[in-house]
């Protein structure tokens, strides 16, 4: 059901993210990895439908009602987001989609840019269940890892990589994995949201070394809830999926990777 | 509580708002926010005699109030519909219109002809128009005499109330509905999505894979209220609106400019409660004016004032 909760929070944190904070009671059920779909105008004022569709964004964390997002500002829908303050309410509809697939394996937790937002909950996830993980965040530059800071509640092994070499080591994400990955005794699962060419590139290594991969995708959305066919996806076997209810989370093996430019 | 209930010919629905095939699957998913048996009926996606993949991605961009679409008519064919998509929607108590579409007048007579053979479907609403795919479509719904051909195709096959849904890509929309009218259709719909287009201009690329895709929501709402309008005015048979409609003023607007009922589309995305919520809107709607009945606002546009301006 959609719901109208309360903003709590709604800051720039650096580098273009935001971190949003409501209260909703909708939320308290979700898994990590799952997604709300939010309308980014207030639902009092006068509705232009002008952007129309809402926005989905990652879970970024809940404690209790509180539900907080991390978002980058990248055109319209989510500039409005910004101008959004503390004490106004949101329509949310959520939790969607399926989310990462906790293992009893060690976890190798993998966020390029803000492809980093579904990965804190699942740091809480594991570290409530008491596993052994690590996060490797990467972005272009330090700035746009303002936000590496609130992994530090969940985990001491948190690695950092940056284009640039500005803040952690210089180069990209999918070049510490194998290094990474030979640090665990237990062949870790990895878990993996960021950009199509992070992905498909993670998929490559997985491939060749026979990893566990489950990747979170993105797709223009539209209904959000898995009517509309708007955001599938085409899987290896032939078939087609939608991302928003079927997804977000894939294992990587199902995807055709060659076929997906969305 | 005013009287909510329509008769379309002999197609008899319980209050005068639906929703529109392509954005409401075959309602399973939005049966998770109300019962279904709330709505006037159910129009299901498109189906097509085989399985179909759609369009690759980007399907989908939103514009100024609108979004452009490119699915392809994604589904899954008339034998799994009927198996596997049909009976939870015959449980769920909606009255069931299944769209469908094909690739040639054989195709769309296919389908009609196994839908004929199962209990239980209200109506068949006939997409002429769908803009998406090459090989189909587009050509129907633009020429009165291929309109005619598919509408006798079907016609042939199903006896029950038959809808063909009207193509705003056409120079006169009278002409068309005239056509179909006169080979058979019990009622018209309309509008289906205008074809356009959105280009990236940082990257210079279409931003539909498909690079042309149907457009949607408010941006459309003033061109299809002209054509629901035009179409009342040329044929005799009911209308059933669409485009754009977002609140229970909409839903208004089209009821006067001649529709006897109207069907909710991409407004689902916007809000998934929005036809069910607009059913009780309506209601309101017409109690806050003492207007017994949805019948004294069907084609009243420009005629008399509304009642309540009389005892002023
Ligand atoms: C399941 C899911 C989870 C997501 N989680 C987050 C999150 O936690 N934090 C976050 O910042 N973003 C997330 N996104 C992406 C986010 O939804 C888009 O950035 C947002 O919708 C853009 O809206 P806009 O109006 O600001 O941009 P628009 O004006 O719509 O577009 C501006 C630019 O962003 C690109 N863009 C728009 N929508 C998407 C999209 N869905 N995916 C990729 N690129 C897009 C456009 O191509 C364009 O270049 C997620 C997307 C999905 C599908
Ligand atoms: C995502 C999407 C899919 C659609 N699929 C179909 C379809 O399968 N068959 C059809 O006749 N119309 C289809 N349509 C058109 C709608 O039924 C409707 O005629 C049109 O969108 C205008 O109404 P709206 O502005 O309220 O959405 C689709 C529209 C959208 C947005
Ligand atoms: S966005 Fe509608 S099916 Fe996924």
């Amino acid at each position: 059901m959609p719901e109208i909760g309360e903003i709590i929070e709604n800051k720039p944190i650096g580098g273009d993210y935001h971190r949003l904070v409501v209260r909703s009671k909708a939320l308290m059920d979700s898994s990590p990895g799952q997604f709300t779909h939010l309308l980014v105008q207030s639902p009092k004022g006068p509705n232009t439908w002008d952007p129309l569709l809402r926005r989905p964004l990652s879970i970024y964390d809940v404690d209790g009602e509180r539900a907080s997002f991390l978002y980058k500002t990248v055109g319209r829908g989510t500039k409005l987001l910004a101008n959004r303050l503390p004490g106004e309410t949101i329509d949310l509809l959520g939790p969607l989609g399926r989310g990462f697939k906790i293992t009893s394996a060690p976890a190798l937790l993998i966020g390029g840019g803000v492809g980093a937002a579904p990965m804190l909950f699942l740091a809480r996830k594991l570290h409530e269940q008491g596993r052994d993980f690590v996060v490797l965040l990467g972005a272009k530059t330090g700035e746009e890892l303002a936000f590496a800071g609130d992994f530090g509640k969940f985990s001491s092994h948190l690695y950092l990589v940056t284009d640039d070499g500005s803040l952690g080591s210089c180069g990209l994400v999918t070049d510490s994995v194998p290094e990474l990955v030979a640090q665990f005794k237990i062949p870790p699962k990895l878990y993996a949201c960021g950009p199509i060419p992070m992905l498909s590139c993670l998929a490559g290594l997985a491939a060749q070394h026979n990893f566990t991969l489950d990747v979170s995708l993105e797709a223009k959305m539209a209904c959000g809830v898995g009517a509309c066919l708007a955001c599938t996806c085409f899987l290896k076997d032939g078939s087609t999926a939608r991302v928003c209810a079927d997804g977000p989370v894939f294992p990587y093996e199902a995807i055709e990777w060659g076929r997906r430019d969305g | 509580m005013a009287d909510l209930k329509v008769k379309l010919g002999s197609l008899a629905l319980a209050n005068p708002i639906t929703v529109a095939s392509g954005t409401f699957g075959f309602g399973r998913e939005y049966a998770k926010f109300y019962p279904l048996s709330e709505l006037g009926a159910v129009i299901t996606t498109a189906v097509t005699l085989e399985k179909r993949m759609g369009n690759p991605p980007p399907r989908l961009v939103e514009t100024a109030s609108g979004i452009l679409n490119s699915i392809g008519l994604e589904n899954p064919g008339v034998d799994y519909f009927l198996q596997e998509e049909l009976p939870h929607l015959k449980d769920s108590g909606a009255k069931v219109i299944v769209n469908i579409a094909g690739r040639t007048v054989e195709e769309y007579a296919q389908v009609a002809a196994k839908l004929a053979t199962a209990p239980g479907i209200a109506a068949l609403e006939v997409n002429i128009s769908c803009p998406n795919v090459r090989e189909g479509g587009i050509a129907f719904g633009t020429d009165p005499q291929m309109a005619q051909k598919v509408t006798r195709a079907v016609r042939d096959q199903w006896d029950g109330p038959l809808i063909v849904k009207l193509s705003p890509n056409v120079a006169e929309i009278a002409l068309l509905a005239q056509a179909v009218v006169e080979a058979g259709a019990d009622i018209i719909s309309l509008i289906n999505t205008l074809t356009g287009m959105a280009i990236d201009p940082h990257t210079w690329q279409p931003k539909l894979a498909n690079v042309v895709g149907g457009l949607s929501g408010p941006a459309i709402k003033p061109v299809a209220l002209r054509m629901v309008w035009q179409v009342a005015q040329a044929v005799s048979v009911p209308i059933i609106g669409m485009g754009g409609i977002m609140t229970v003023e909409d839903v208004v607007e089209f009821l006067l400019a001649g529709a006897s009922c109207v069907a909710i589309g991409t407004g689902n995305f916007w809000q998934p409660t929005l036809a069910r919520d607009l059913v009780a809107a309506l209601d309101t709607y017409l109690d806050s004016r003492d207007l017994a009945n949805v019948q004294m606002l069907i084609g009243q546009v420009g005629k008399g004032g509304a009642p309540w301006h009389s005892c002023v």
